[in-house]
């Protein structure tokens, strides 16, 4: 048998029973359509790109930054004029249109790579360090030296300026914000452990997150697509929990790719995003290589009684996170 | 008409690549699986075999019967260096759509677990064969391939394909002997080949 010139099935049979039987995997329809679309979209795409089409393509961004900092100039000058220097302006950004296709794949890829990364290990008595710059929404003035509009809460985008938080890993710890030279007790305030010990199978945690937030916000999805923000934000978590927050937050109707936006430390990354009723659009964005966070950044998508389409209405960037053993400490 | 599907997968034609996947993607992406005892990473080594198929599109053989053999030839080569190929089309796999979570039915998992269970099993004792011999035992005895179309699909002579199912059939048999209780007797050896059904998941997946 050994030298016969074909391999016939008799051989063959007797050659599987050496192993045990290696199963019938079989690519479920639903994804073997997708993934074929996927390949032909790749492959139909056209491959040359013409010098003249290439030049537009780097000349369109290029006016949209001059546009970008005229806006700004302008407004900068308007909100100087009027409220001296204390705040500065609420910018105009460029508002993007969100790829909605995009996001599930990005969050799916970015999955994959933060659940390979270590661990860092937070004791139950420890704190997590998180340094950011911010600037959020804040009131413009008290004073009544201006006409307002009745009803209409003036506010603009607060300077960006420098924060401290240290979040308590355990819950009934007290934990300290320092910002602007000013140091804050923060008790209260959810533990680290709120969200590291979310569960890690994402369709369990969606189920979770969704009852969590129940009533909260103005739509179930957006309260849901905020608690994930919220969990992203100013924390610690073990890549199994960041993994599937990510998978969780792909199931979350409305969520889109953003694929340019800036972080308050002027860091370029890719952004996932959701707009909310009003027209606000909460990004989270992340590098576009290492898909480390770097910030948040939220503005208008359209005109709105808070403001015009593009106005900046949070940015931040987180520069630094560790673990420290006591509040107050900064990591080595 | 195999030749003219060939010239046709020379020349560039979408639709010749269309077909391509519809007929032949779920064989690759069971060899895939068979072969890494992974699920997870099978769909992508499945588009990035189809994208490097595409890119060496011209370097098939104009003549010759079923492409199958040149397709698994090249996840062959996709498996032995996924991260190169990975890379070479970085762009197309960040658009793909993402592997699924979770399937959406208790029994659904139920089967993928007894599935992975023996996958695991297949893929372990896979480990004591030498890549090379490994290769050539997947794809022809669980993929079918005969020895000139492994031959092809591996690009060595066919002499070479049969010492090597040679080599690895005296190394497993060995292994077997050492080994005679390594599972209960009856669940595992010894069964047909490919004799599991598993038609009720089959047609609920179908159906989505």
């Amino acid at each position: 048998m050994n030298h016969s010139p074909e391999l016939d099935s008799a051989e063959r049979a007797e050659l599987a029973r050496l192993l045990p039987p290696p199963g019938d995997p079989e690519l479920p329809a639903g994804r073997h359509l997708l993934l074929k679309d996927a390949f032909l979209q790749q492959i139909s795409e056209p491959r040359v790109t013409a010098p003249r089409r290439r030049l537009a393509l780097v000349a369109a961004p290029a006016a949209a930054v001059v546009l970008f900092a005229a806006i700004v100039a302008v407004t900068v000058h308007a909100r100087r004029a009027q409220s001296g220097d204390e705040f500065t302006t609420s910018p105009i950004v460029a508002v993007a249109a969100g790829d909605a296709r995009g996001a599930s794949p990005l969050l799916e890829r970015m999955a994959l790579v933060v659940g390979k990364k270590p661990q860092v290990p937070v004791g139950q008595d420890e704190y997590v360090y998180i340094k950011s710059k911010v600037a959020w929404l804040v009131f413009a003035d008290d004073d009544d030296s201006r006409p307002q509009a009745a009803g209409v809460d003036p506010q603009v985008l607060d300077e960006v300026h420098s924060r401290e938080i240290w979040v308590p890993e355990s819950q009934g710890d007290e934990g300290l914000i320092r910002e602007r030279g000013e140091t804050f007790g923060l008790s209260g305030a959810f533990p680290n452990s709120r969200y590291a010990d979310l569960p890690t199978d994402p369709a369990v945690l969606l189920r979770q997150i969704y009852a969590d937030t129940r009533g909260q916000g103005t739509s179930a999805d957006g309260a849901a697509f905020d608690f994930i923000g919220e969990a992203l934000r100013e924390s610690l978590l073990p890549p199994q929990v960041a993994a599937a927050l990510y998978r969780a937050a792909a199931k979350i109707p409305g969520v889109v790719l953003v694929t340019d936006s800036v972080d308050a430390a002027g860091r370029h990354g890719i952004a996932v995003a959701r707009t909310d009723e009003f027209g606000e659009r909460r990004e989270w964005i992340f590098d576009a290589t290492t898909f480390d966070y770097l910030g948040e950044r939220s503005y208008l998508v359209r005109d709105t009684a808070t403001g015009k389409a593009g106005t900046l209405t949070a940015t931040t960037a987180v520069l630094e996170r560790g673990v420290v053993p006591r509040k107050g400490d900064r990591p080595q | 008409m195999n030749l003219s599907q060939r010239a046709r997968i020379r020349a560039g034609d979408a639709a010749t690549f269309g077909q391509l996947f519809e007929d032949h993607a779920h064989e690759v992406y069971r060899h895939v699986v068979r072969s890494t005892g992974n699920w997870s990473a099978a769909e992508d080594i499945v588009s990035l075999t189809f994208l490097e198929a595409w890119r060496l599109r011209e370097k098939l053989r104009p003549e010759g019967d079923s492409v199958l053999p040149w397709l698994l030839g090249i996840a062959v080569n996709v498996l032995r260096n996924t991260r190169r190929a990975a890379r070479r089309h970085a762009a197309a796999l960040i658009r793909l759509p993402p592997a699924e979570a979770m399937p959406d039915f208790a029994d659904e998992i139920v089967n993928r677990m007894h599935d992975s269970e023996q996958l695991t099993a297949a893929a372990e004792a896979l480990d004591s064969l030498r890549p090379a011999e490994r290769e050539v035992f997947t794809l022809c005895v669980w993929s079918g391939l005969d020895y000139a179309q492994a031959a092809e699909a591996l690009g060595v002579p066919i002499g070479t394909v049969r010492s090597r199912l040679s080599r690895a059939r005296s190394k497993l048999r060995e292994l077997t002997a050492q080994v005679p209780r390594h599972q209960e007797p009856g669940s595992a050896y010894g069964q047909v080949l490919g004799g599991r059904t598993d038609a009720a998941r089959s047609n609920q997946e179908r159906n989505r």
